[in-house]
This record gives C-alpha cells, sequence and structure tokens, in this order.
C-alpha cells in the first residue's frame, strides 16, 4: 500500500503536504479538479494543525479498491481539541482570526469527512473516490 | 521565495510562478504595496496562471492585496486563475470578491489599462 | 431448503439488478460526455449549449467543462444556452450560479440564453435569485450581447433595417 506521512510543523510541510496529495492524486488518474480540491483540502487541515495545536502529522495513503481509486488523509495533532465538532464544521464558524472556515469548507471539496477530537488529540480523515473507467 | 514585481512604464507585472508557504505570500503582499508606494505605479497585474492550489489563506491574501491597491490610489487585476482552482474556491464558499479578473495577462493589461483611464 | 432456495434467488436477482445498473450509469456516462461540447463560436466567446435533462452530476460536468473551455480558448464570454434543458429546478439554478461566480473570478463574463418562460416563472416561484447574473431570452440576443462585451458588433450588409 502506498503512503506517504508528513510531518507538520510550520508552514513549508503545509506546502508539502499539498504536493504530496496532489501527486498521488495525479497518479492515480483524477482530474485537476480533485487533484485541486485534494490539495487544498490538505492545506486548510495541516493550517488548521498549526495554528490551532502547533505540530501533528499528515498521512496520505493510496486506498484503491477495484474499479475505484480512493485517496484517504488523514491529519492529526495533540493540540486543544475542538470542543464542539458540530458547531466547528457549521458554515461561518471560526475561532481564530477569520481563517476558521476552514472546516466547513473542506468538507464540501471531498467525499469522506471525519473528525474524532477530545482534548490532546484531534484525527480529521478524508477521503476522495473516483470510479475507474 | 522572493517573487519578482517589475515595473513597465506606469504599470507593474507579476507572475506568482511558485508554491508559496503562508510567510511568502505575506511577504509578497508587502512588496507588492511598497513597490506600489515607491513606483507611483497606476496599476498592477498579478498573474496566478501557475498557481494550482489556491486555498482560504491564500485567496484571503489575494482579496486583500487587490483592495489595499485600490486604497493606494492605484488599480489591481488578477489574471490566469484556473478553472479548476475558481470551482475549488467557489465549492469552499471562498470566492474572490470585488476583484477585477482577466483570462490570461495580455487581457489583464487591457483590463488595466481600461481601469487606469475610467480613473483619470 | 425452501429458504435457502429463495436466498440464492434474491442474490441472483440483485447480481442482475446491479448489472442492469452498471449499463445504465455506462450509458449515462457516455450521454454526459457527448451532450456538453463548449464550441468556440468567435473569438473570445465559447458556447455551451445543454440539451436534456441536468442531475447534480450532469451539472457538476457541464461546469467543469464551461469553466475548462474558457481557459482553453481564452474567452472572455461564455455562452450558456438551455433550451434544451426541459425543467430548471433550484438545484441546477444553484450550479447555473456556481458556474458564474467561478467564471468571473477567471475573468470571463457568463451569459445565459433560452430561459423558457415557465423556467422564469418557476425560478422566481422558488426565490432563485439571477439578477446578478446576464439573461438573455434566445441565443440570438445572448450572441449579440457577447459581441457587445467583447466590443464587436454584428451588423446586416445592408444599411437599414436594425436585426
Amino acid at each position: 500500500m502506498n503512503e506517504k506521512a508528513v510531518k507538520i510543523e510550520d508552514s513549508r510541510d503545509v506546502v508539502r503536504a499539498r504536493h504530496e496529495g496532489r501527486e498521488m492524486a495525479r497518479k492515480l488518474g483524477f482530474g485537476p479538479a480533485d487533484q485541486a480540491r485534494l490539495a487544498t483540502a490538505i492545506s486548510e487541515l495541516t493550517r488548521n494543525v498549526i495554528q490551532y495545536a502547533g505540530k501533528g502529522v499528515c498521512v496520505i495513503t493510496d486506498a484503491s479498491e477495484m474499479g475505484i481509486a480512493k485517496i484517504r488523509v488523514r491529519v492529526e495533532d495533540h493540540g486543544p481539541g475542538i470542543a464542539d465538532i458540530d458547531q466547528a464544521i457549521e458554515p461561518g464558524f471560526s475561532t481564530g482570526n477569520g481563517l476558521g472556515a476552514g472546516l466547513p469548507g473542506t468538507r464540501r471539496l471531498v467525499h469522506e469527512f471525519r473528525i474524532d477530537s477530545k482534548p490532546g488529540h484531534t484525527v480529521v480523515s478524508i477521503a476522495i473516490v473516483r470510479r475507474r473507467a | 521565495m522572493k517573487i519578482a514585481i517589475l515595473k513597465l512604464r506606469d504599470i507593474l507585472l507579476t507572475s506568482i510562478h511558485v508554491d508559496l508557504t503562508d510567510e511568502d505570500a505575506l511577504e509578497f503582499q508587502a512588496d507588492v504595496l511598497e513597490m506600489v508606494k515607491k513606483t507611483e505605479a497606476k496599476g498592477i497585474v498579478i498573474d496566478i496562471t501557475a498557481m494550482n492550489v489556491v486555498d482560504s489563506f491564500m485567496a484571503r491574501i489575494l482579496n486583500e492585496t487587490a483592495s489595499m491597491v485600490k486604497t493606494l490610489g492605484a488599480e489591481a487585476v488578477i489574471c490566469g486563475m484556473r478553472p479548476e482552482v475558481a470551482l475549488t474556491l467557489v465549492e469552499m464558499g471562498r470566492e474572490l470578491t470585488g476583484v477585477e479578473t482577466a483570462v490570461n495577462l495580455e487581457q489583464g493589461v487591457d483590463k488595466l489599462r481600461e481601469l487606469i483611464k475610467r480613473r483619470q | 431448503m425452501i429458504e435457502e432456495g429463495g436466498l440464492i434467488m434474491e442474490k441472483e436477482q440483485t447480481q442482475g439488478a446491479a448489472q442492469v445498473m452498471d449499463a445504465r450509469e455506462q450509458e449515462s456516462l457516455s450521454l454526459i460526455e457527448l451532450s456538453t461540447p463548449a464550441l468556440k463560436v468567435w473569438d473570445e466567446i465559447v458556447l455551451v449549449p445543454i440539451v436534456g435533462v441536468v442531475d447534480t452530476k450532469r451539472a457538476q460536468q457541464i461546469m467543469e467543462n464551461l469553466l475548462k473551455s474558457i481557459a482553453e480558448y481564452e474567452a472572455r464570454v461564455a455562452i450558456l444556452d438551455v433550451t434544451g434543458v426541459p425543467v430548471i429546478d433550484t438545484r441546477v439554478a444553484h450550479h447555473i450560479t456556481k458556474t458564474v461566480t467561478a467564471a468571473r473570478m477567471m475573468g470571463a463574463e457568463v451569459v445565459i440564453t433560452g430561459v423558457s418562460p415557465e423556467a422564469a416563472q418557476t425560478l422566481t416561484k422558488l426565490h432563485v435569485d439571477l439578477s446578478s447574473i446576464s439573461t438573455r431570452g434566445t441565443l440570438r440576443a445572448g450572441l449579440k450581447e457577447a459581441f457587445a462585451l467583447i466590443g464587436s458588433r454584428v451588423e446586416p450588409r445592408d444599411e437599414g433595417v436594425d436585426s
């Protein structure tokens, strides 16, 4: 199974992570729109890590199965966590200097979206899927 | 990563050709404003043809830069946004608003000239 | 025994149904690709005529196609002709609005043509606001608007009646 792990510690890692995501999407035959969606989603999530938790990790996995191409991305940190997840994915919600539209926006870009968060551990998992011709 | 800003008579041209970190983007914004002021340019065309990711942060920087340039008394045109980038921004609900745009550099310069003429 | 047989049959039926679905999906996939061409009708003008029912998936495809054609042909105006679309509901209208916003960010205007009186009625009743979007009743009027937007004009060769 093809997997890339990118440590998220500063803003250069955000660039690195979204680049890896885009590359994997391209190699698996996703079109430019899906490549951009995935790269953008990774960018939003990893920036959140830096902003709210300081550091974390982004794992990009080729989770393709028979007949479908699929990329799963897991962004994990040990920061304070998201107190109210329902509220955090409401459009318009934001906690830090006007950037917080990240989560609801990101959710609309991907096919799967899941948050598990408690104080000290947050995992956001996303996936994009494409039916193989 | 430093983005070059070129002066061409009374206007400025710049092209973002690399994937910028947040710090790079902020530095770019400061450089643009500094150049507009220093050269007393009447406007600037910012070419983003090479950008294949514009996330909410970068969208905000572009939006802000354009309106800051206006505040300085000059005009700004953003050109070359890729279809997939435009699509992603709309899907995220992060549209650029109130920013002048053009399909390519040539049309961008034409549009800037038009805006400058209108202002005078 | 009977139960077992029943189960097997059910399974077979399900498989059969799945195959039919696949075939239909294939068919609709190729139809999608066939039915949304982007035509360059003039320098800097592209035309996307939509024919047939538009569901969410197809709307997305059309939207991507239209934006791609703007970049490819470096168009300043895209005409989206909906004469052949039987029903324009809120969902389709929403996709149209999104497309227009995306196109504007790319530096192009979108002109919607061929909105039927029924569609206009429905949209207004559904409180869909298309007022910020340039719409024309006919493709002909839309073309004229497109030429105006790129700073050209089409005139009859003979002096006289304005067409």
